[in-house]
């Protein structure tokens, strides 16, 4: 189809060129069917009656200046019948010709009112065009600030924009997302890199000091494994392509603590969990898990041996929610509101324990891309607790459901606040 | 020539601090600004290597106080700065160099440039233009680490190759085995210890060979002097 397309010079391929022919033609084949129908019913109106009606004369000679009686001469009579009929075939062949010169000139005329209509109509557009082409990937922040009334085309640059606006946003996500990683990921190659070259690669060093730069090295790729998968997650999650279905809860707040329960015997913690209610939501489960996972595996590193982590489901009005509770160190009040930042470090020193400050901005992302809100109750010494809001799903799929804030300050695990 | 390395990465410091020893250098370390600050009052560092993203002060913070000379310290607000840093943006870098850091290295590097860097430093505060020192028939390879006198090569340990090279920067003037102290070893070095002495005195016995004249005299009371030789 479009390699018979591609012979035709390129005015030809333009809309404008078939809004015009098109428009002509319809208007070509409407007066035609107008002028045809006018010339049908002038002929037929025409052929019926006599032009002269109650005429006491039935012929008159054809040639001549002596009237004499039709029995004297042998001449030839036109009766008037006959007369009539000729002058109503010349007015027909009049009616015709005309009709068809109109027809002609309509066609023609059209053709041009069409060709400026459509370029009219059609100028927005190649604006937006002109902008789009301007619009390279590595400047987003054009937009094509369409005036005049609120039409079709205004809408659609209107629309343009918007999307522009949320790839621009996206794009800026992605970039600082790239930059803070690589920042991230500099350390541990310089400590890499590092060992290797003032140790590992010298003849000169004890076996003491070789084993303590693997080890360091070692400690160092542990961090970038970890950073790597979090990259990955927190891309994964920008991706706006993510499956989504019916999710309890409960349930992967139960699988998310199976995963961590390793761990949680490894460091001396006890993991409590209290899973019995919750609610059913609409989302990526393997998403959802990961979130309370890392909410529950930072809650068992910072806890102290012999501590406990308690999780717990549940549901407040149209929302429900998973909290995870430590009796860690917990965190200063001027700290709590930048601890989901990307790679906020609670103090500067863990850091050292391979913890990249990744994993609440992760949590943060993975809810508020379900519509929920993360967030935090803590106090220095007293430990955290981190609640994660998520929507419910309507009972009945079809019901409209008035939409509530999130109970934000609400903390379940201290119901005596509320 | 004596560095403070402030780096809050335990991991790396303690990498860089052997790479850096290895190369002769006296290494003291600071993981965070207070203490580099502290440091800076006390001792006058030839070189300092600064990480940026330090747990309680910003490397360009520092920097800006210690060239606007409200540290008060015998390193002086001149003190070569060496920013060591994973901030890679154009705009940090033209931030670092603007508020006086004399390089910027950006990590992950390789221990070589580092080191290289550092000899250039130090080179232009010596107001030399090469890796090579000389005075009289002495030469010094800093880059390569090799000492000669005449066609003699001298075969030298760490500080004594530190002891020669401060010697040689300064040649005629009398350095007192405190400046010595300072330069040449680090802050793991008892104050009141014998071994600038003992240094001295092994680095002038190599310095010269049957016959030929002492190069280190010793000033009683004030110090030592590096001589020309003809």
């Amino acid at each position: 189809m479009s390699e018979r397309w591609a012979r035709w010079p390129a005015w030809m391929q333009t809309i404008r060129f078939r809004l015009t022919l098109t428009y002509s033609l319809v208007l070509f084949g409407l007066a035609a069917l107008v002028v045809a129908g006018i010339y049908m019913g002038v002929s037929s109106q025409i052929n019926d009656q006599p032009v002269t009606k109650r005429a006491r004369i039935t012929g008159v000679l054809e040639s001549g200046n002596e009237v004499r009686s039709v029995h004297d001469l042998p001449v030839k009579i036109a009766t008037l019948e006959s007369f009539e009929n000729a002058v109503n075939a010349q007015a027909q062949k009049a009616l015709k010709r005309y009709s068809l010169l109109a027809l002609g000139g309509l066609f023609v005329l059209s053709l041009g009112v069409g060709w400026w209509l459509s370029g009219r109509a059609l100028r927005p557009v190649r604006r937006i065009t002109a902008t789009a082409k301007e619009i390279s990937g590595s400047d987003l922040s054009r937009r094509i600030h369409a005036t005049g009334p609120d039409d079709e085309l205004r809408q659609l640059a209107d629309t343009v924009d918007a999307m522009l606006s949320r790839l621009d946003d996206a794009f800026d996500a992605q970039r600082r997302l790239v930059d803070d990683a690589s920042h991230e990921l500099r350390n541990p190659l310089a400590i890499i890199q590092t060992n290797v070259e003032a140790v590992l690669s010298r003849e000169d060093v004890t076996p003491a000091e070789r084993a303590q730069a693997s080890q360091v090295i070692a400690r160092a790729t542990t961090r970038m494994t970890r950073l790597v998968e979090d990259l990955l997650a927190s891309s994964r999650r920008a991706a706006p392509a993510f499956t989504e279905s019916d999710v309890d809860l409960a349930s992967v707040a139960r699988e998310a603590a199976d995963e961590l329960a390793l761990l949680a015997e490894q460091s001396g913690v006890t993991l409590r969990r209290d899973t019995a209610a919750g609610g059913s939501i609409i989302g990526d489960r393997d998403a959802l898990r990961r979130a309370m996972a890392n909410l529950i595996s930072n809650a068992v590193r910072f806890s102290p041996e012999g501590g406990d982590v308690l999780l717990t489901t549940g549901r407040r009005g149209d929302w429900g929610y998973v909290a995870v509770r430590d009796h860690g160190v917990g965190i200063a009040a001027q700290d709590q509101r930048r601890v989901f930042d990307r790679f906020y470090r609670g103090d500067g020193h863990t850091s050292h324990d391979g913890h990249a400050g990744l994993g609440l901005a992760i949590v943060r992302q993975i809810v508020e891309s379900h519509g929920g809100h993360a967030s935090l109750f803590s106090a220095l010494g007293a430990g955290s607790t981190f609640v994660l809001w998520l929507p419910l799903a309507p009972e009945r799929p079809d019901s409209v459901r008035e939409t509530t804030a999130a109970p934000t300050d609400f903390n379940p695990l201290t119901p005596a606040r509320s | 020539m004596r560095l403070l390395v402030v780096e809050d990465e335990a991991d790396l410091l303690g990498a860089l601090r052997a790479g850096l020893a290895r190369a002769g250098y006296a290494v003291d370390t600071a993981p965070n600004g207070a203490e580099a600050l502290e440091k800076l009052t006390v001792t006058a560092y030839d070189l300092m290597l600064l990480d940026l993203n330090l747990p309680d002060v910003d490397g360009f913070d520092l920097t800006r106080r210690i060239r606007s000379g409200e540290i008060d310290g015998p390193s002086g607000r001149d003190v070569r700065i060496l920013m060591l840093t994973a901030r890679a943006g154009l705009t940090a870098r033209v931030t670092g160099l603007d508020l006086g850091a004399d390089d910027y290295v950006v990590k992950p590097f390789a221990l070589a440039e580092l080191l290289a860097r550092i000899r250039a430093l130090l080179r232009r505060e010596a107001g030399g233009d090469d890796a090579v020192l000389e005075v009289g028939q002495l030469s010094l390879d800093t880059a390569r680490r090799a000492a000669r006198r005449g066609g003699r090569d001298l075969r030298l340990t760490n500080k004594e190759f530190g002891v020669l090279e401060y010697l040689m920067t300064r040649p005629g003037r009398v350095v007192s085995s405190e400046d010595l102290l300072e330069h040449v070893w680090d802050e793991h070095t008892d104050p009141f210890t014998q071994t600038v002495r003992v240094t001295v005195g092994t680095l002038r016995r190599k310095l010269s060979a049957e016959g030929e004249s002492a190069l280190i005299e010793t000033v009683i009371g004030r110090g030592y002097r590096l001589l020309e030789d003809v």
